[in-house]
């Protein structure tokens, strides 16, 4: 009987950790739907409207889930980013939010956030992801409709 | 008496003679520290790091320097051996308020002159939503990645802004229009190895910013008279 609880026990251990560990990892790569509000008409192309970081703090407030193209006026450099989502929202009937990065740098609702152009995906008024312009791995999905699809797809149903 | 006076004369001359020497010698010697001084500046001045792209977008498509960015532009300012440019407009005629903010030069790192990009090119590719962005006259047309010349003066012009014997750093608001520029000057025939896209004002954090644009009781004002601003009149201009 002792020598049998010296095995039974770390393996209950064990098997605890391992359930833990993947309930943790389906939780946090789960999949979502964005909130209602940000999904359009089908049949009907998406569209990016400008807003606002009172409406954003808002939305967050509230708990939603919607998107955010992070860019700048007067700045060619979210001009190549945006005609990428453009392409994107013309087959996906999706509301995405617009904001000056000027306006959400250095804001706790975006903490990491140090450049643009960026997308933001928030899920229940917690931001859990966005691209990062200074890192290889995003790229891809900045430069063609096909990554920023699968990028996005790996956050969001559409 | 007659002798004592010719020693006086001799004497008072000898005095004038010595403090003439002495003050040519402190001169000399004074000459010679101030040019020492100005070797050893010269000489002081911190190494360049050779361009390389940063990582991800900023590197790939706008082409900004890994080494010398908005985050360490700050210990490569007020070299002698370099020229300092920011390539935007004052006042971007980009129909930005469609798309909410503003189209004002709102800063610049000081030691930067602004010299606007789409005033040197024609620019291209810009959003619909954004409008039509700068349409005048520009010094160099763009088609194909090929430069040609409108006027005759344009490259001695873009070779004064940007001295080839000089490094170069390149700001903007977000990198892309320096990017341009680095990609026009090497297609140009400038040297790439002295040109240094250094990325975006709105990146800075650093301890020389000069802000433009200024809030005051709820009021917003731009103090344009800050910038040091390069214009061209292409009126004075001959075309080609």
């Amino acid at each position: 009987m002792k020598r049998l609880s010296r095995f039974i026990i770390p393996i209950l251990v064990l098997i605890v950790g391992i359930v833990g560990f993947c309930f943790l990892f389906f939780v946090s790569t789960q999949r979502f739907r964005l909130s209602p509000e940000f999904i359009g008409a089908a049949g009907q192309p998406g569209e990016i409207t400008h807003s606002s970081i009172a409406e954003i703090e808002d939305l967050a407030a509230e708990e939603k889930s919607f998107l955010v193209f992070v860019s700048q006026p007067d700045c060619v450099t979210a001009d190549v980013f945006r005609a990428v989502i453009t392409e994107f929202l013309g087959d996906h009937h999706l509301k995405i939010l617009e904001i000056n990065f000027s306006d959400i740098r250095g804001h706790t609702l975006a903490p990491g956030l140090k450049f643009y152009p960026s997308f933001l995906i928030f899920r229940s008024g917690e931001l859990t992801g966005f691209l990062r312009a200074d890192s290889n791995t995003d790229v891809e999905a900045y430069s063609s409709r096909d990554a920023f699809e699968k990028w996005l797809a790996g956050y969001v149903y559409f | 008496m007659e002798a004592q006076t010719q020693s006086h004369k001799l004497t008072l001359s000898s005095v004038v003679s010595a403090l003439f020497g002495i003050t040519l010698i402190i001169l000399g010697i004074a000459c010679l520290v101030v040019g020492l001084k100005d070797d050893s500046s010269v000489a002081e001045l911190p190494a360049l790091p050779a361009p390389a792209l940063a990582e991800g977008l900023r590197g790939e498509q706008f082409g900004i320097d890994a080494n010398i960015d908005e985050t360490t532009i700050d210990n490569y300012l007020d070299r002698g051996d370099s020229v300092y440019r920011d390539m935007r407009m004052l006042k971007d005629p980009g129909n930005y308020e469609a798309i909410g903010g503003d189209s004002y030069l709102s800063g610049f790192v000081e030691g930067f002159e602004v010299v606007p990009y789409p005033y040197l090119v024609n620019v291209s590719g810009l959003p619909d939503a954004v409008g039509s962005t700068y349409t005048g006259p520009t010094l160099f047309t763009e088609k194909n990645s090929k430069y040609t010349a409108n006027y005759v003066e344009s490259m001695q012009i873009l070779e004064d802004l940007f001295p080839k014997d000089k490094k170069i750093f390149l700001m903007c608001g977000g990198g892309g229009y320096a990017g341009m520029t680095k990609n026009m000057l090497i297609s140009l025939g400038w040297n790439a190895e002295n040109i240094y896209n250094v990325g975006g004002y709105w990146f800075y954090e650093g301890a020389h910013d000069v802000p433009v644009k200024v809030e005051n009781n709820g009021k917003t004002n731009y103090h344009f008279w800050k910038v040091p601003y390069h214009s061209i009149d292409f009126n004075t201009l001959t075309k080609l």
